[in-house]
């Protein structure tokens, strides 16, 4: 059923997002130095261990592991709290009706600022220690490789806000996911050192292709294959509107379950 | 729908699915190698059918569980009904299980920010309607503390404040008065006397029958969710008492301003709503 009740939807999503602030860092700016040092901390372990050990002749292999870890902490931050979000402000929606969307949308704007923070940190390395320039075309491709992550994060936040009510278990099921996943995709080595025969597998991962293209553009300054991003969006498109079907329909009864 | 009607419920009906076990999670599901639960039927509502002219003030009565709060989060769009249809005339203001959806972690002052917004106020109406939503509630000494220290009448008065500030044409107010004491449940009286007289709709939802008595023009009285009468007060009162096996007494809730005032001065409890209150 629909609701009668006329909400502003921007500043309503907003709101939700600075409380969500507030109550992470509880009235406290030091608090976004969390942000940058989860991120960091593990980009230092693995350049320490991986940059030494394997992949020495790799050209720019520490510049091209931070973006990488950038793109999936976003994408691995936004899913879990995307996920969580129903859950989360269970006590607002037993009283008050909200469309469900914004709830899901509005608790991924703190992964969505905590991303742009670390990405300001990329690119003050990316110019100052690397002093690599990419043009403006790299950068434009480079926006739309981080809307399709928004857009995947957001899909899989569609597709299991509603089910984590019934199934509470689901986010320790994707925890484990997210580790495999991170495996499964070319942060910590680069897709070149994959066999032939085992990459094609790897490139059923969109995180796989968003995050070899983000460094082609950005790193490399060149222009990966632009056939591939357009099957991605290709799939993107149906799959993110099949998601918001799915929520609308299940969100019909979500509340009661809680 | 007629134009002086605010809101209209046709034949809805709500059966609630209560698993055996509480199976949660998708590893219990698998260790017990049945994938389908069982569940028990709990028919909360039942062929519920009826209307609320605007400017009314409609009372709902009927023992603990016996469907009012689902059938009012029905109405507020909080469920959904497996049968039946809700009409709504205007927009709603939701007070339903005494409270608006407040954040304990927060201090008064954002959540007054936070639950304004939800309920469907812009940032500037918040602004304009501030001080009088802390003033209703008599909160300016706490409105920086946060919501956990509050005594839960303390929430409940600010979750009311902010609830009426909205300033929507219909209200639901489900059991407002139970932990409210006595002088700020007769400004909520006050404030609904003049709700009914700017023909703003008031559901209301009490197990205080002397209220009920002296307020409500239609009462529904629900019997395990099915709708046994609808009609003045006093019949379904009497319908409610004799079919519960109530002896009838004298209510002890405390309506009248002398008896509030035992023990503290207030010469006017109505003054303090008209000063104040300015949506």
């Amino acid at each position: 059923m629909l609701n009668p009740n006329k909400i502003h939807i921007r500043e309503t999503i907003w709101m939700l997002a600075k409380t969500d602030l507030k109550m992470r860092y509880q009235g406290s700016w030091l608090g976004v130095i969390w942000v940058f040092l989860k991120p960091f901390c593990l980009f230092l372990i693995m350049n320490f261990v991986f940059s030494h050990l394997f992949f020495k002749s790799v050209p720019n292999y520490s510049i091209r592991l931070l973006l990488g870890i950038v793109l999936w902490s976003f994408f691995a931050e936004a899913s879990m709290v995307g996920m969580m979000s129903i859950l989360a402000k269970g006590h607002i929606l037993k009283k008050v009706f909200l469309p469900k969307w914004i709830v899901v949308i509005s608790s991924t704007i703190h992964s969505a600022m905590a991303f742009l923070f670390n990405l300001i940190i990329f690119f003050l390395f990316l110019f100052l220690y690397y002093h690599i320039f990419p043009g403006p075309l790299q950068l434009l491709l480079f926006v739309v490789y981080i809307i399709l992550i928004y857009g995947i994060s957001l899909f899989f936040s569609f597709m299991t806000a509603t089910i984590i009510v019934r199934f509470r278990d689901l986010n320790q099921i994707w925890e484990v996911l997210l580790q495999v996943l991170f495996y499964a995709s070319p942060i910590i080595y680069p897709i070149t050192t994959v066999p032939d025969s085992i990459r094609s597998v790897l490139y059923l991962n969109p995180m796989t292709l968003l995050i070899e293209h983000a460094r082609i553009a950005l790193i490399d300054n060149n222009v990966a294959r632009i056939d591939h991003l357009f099957i991605l969006i290709g799939i993107f498109i149906p799959l993110m509107l099949g998601s918001i079907w799915f929520l609308r329909k299940t969100s019909i009864n979500v509340i009661e379950q809680m | 729908m007629n134009e002086e009607t605010a809101i209209r419920v046709e034949d809805i009906s709500k059966t609630f699915l209560i698993p055996h076990e509480l199976t949660n999670t998708f590893l219990e599901r698998l260790a017990r190698f049945e994938w389908k639960r069982k569940y028990e039927k709990f028919e909360a509502l039942r062929d519920v059918s009826f209307e609320v002219n605007k400017g009314e003030f409609f009372g709902i009565i009927g023992r603990n569980g016996s469907g009012k709060s689902t059938l009012l989060k029905i109405i507020a769009g909080i469920y959904t009904p497996d049968k039946g249809k809700v009409k709504i005339n205007g927009e709603i203001s939701p007070f339903l299980e005494l409270g608006v959806g407040f954040n304990p972690e927060l201090s008064g002052r954002d959540n007054i920010h936070l639950n304004g917004t939800i309920l469907g106020l812009s940032k500037k109406e918040i602004k304009a309607r501030f001080d009088s939503i802390v003033a209703f509630s008599e909160m300016e000494r706490f409105i920086d503390q946060k919501l956990k220290n509050y005594s839960s009448g303390m929430q409940v008065r600010l979750a009311f404040s902010v609830s009426i500030h909205t300033n929507k044409e219909i209200l639901i107010m489900d059991e407002v008065l139970a932990v409210g004491d006595a002088r700020f449940q007769l400004k909520c009286f006050g404030f609904f006397e003049e709700m009914i007289q700017a023909g703003k709709t008031i559901l209301f939802v009490s197990h205080d029958s002397t209220s009920m008595r002296k307020y409500a023009n239609r009462v529904l009285y629900l019997e395990n969710g099915y709708p046994s009468f609808i009609g003045p007060a006093g019949e379904a009162l009497s319908k409610y008492m004799k079919t519960e096996d109530i002896p009838e007494k004298k209510s002890e809730v405390v309506d009248e301003p002398k008896q509030a005032s035992k023990g503290e001065a207030i010469e006017d409890p109505h003054r303090y709503i008209f000063t104040h209150f300015n949506p």
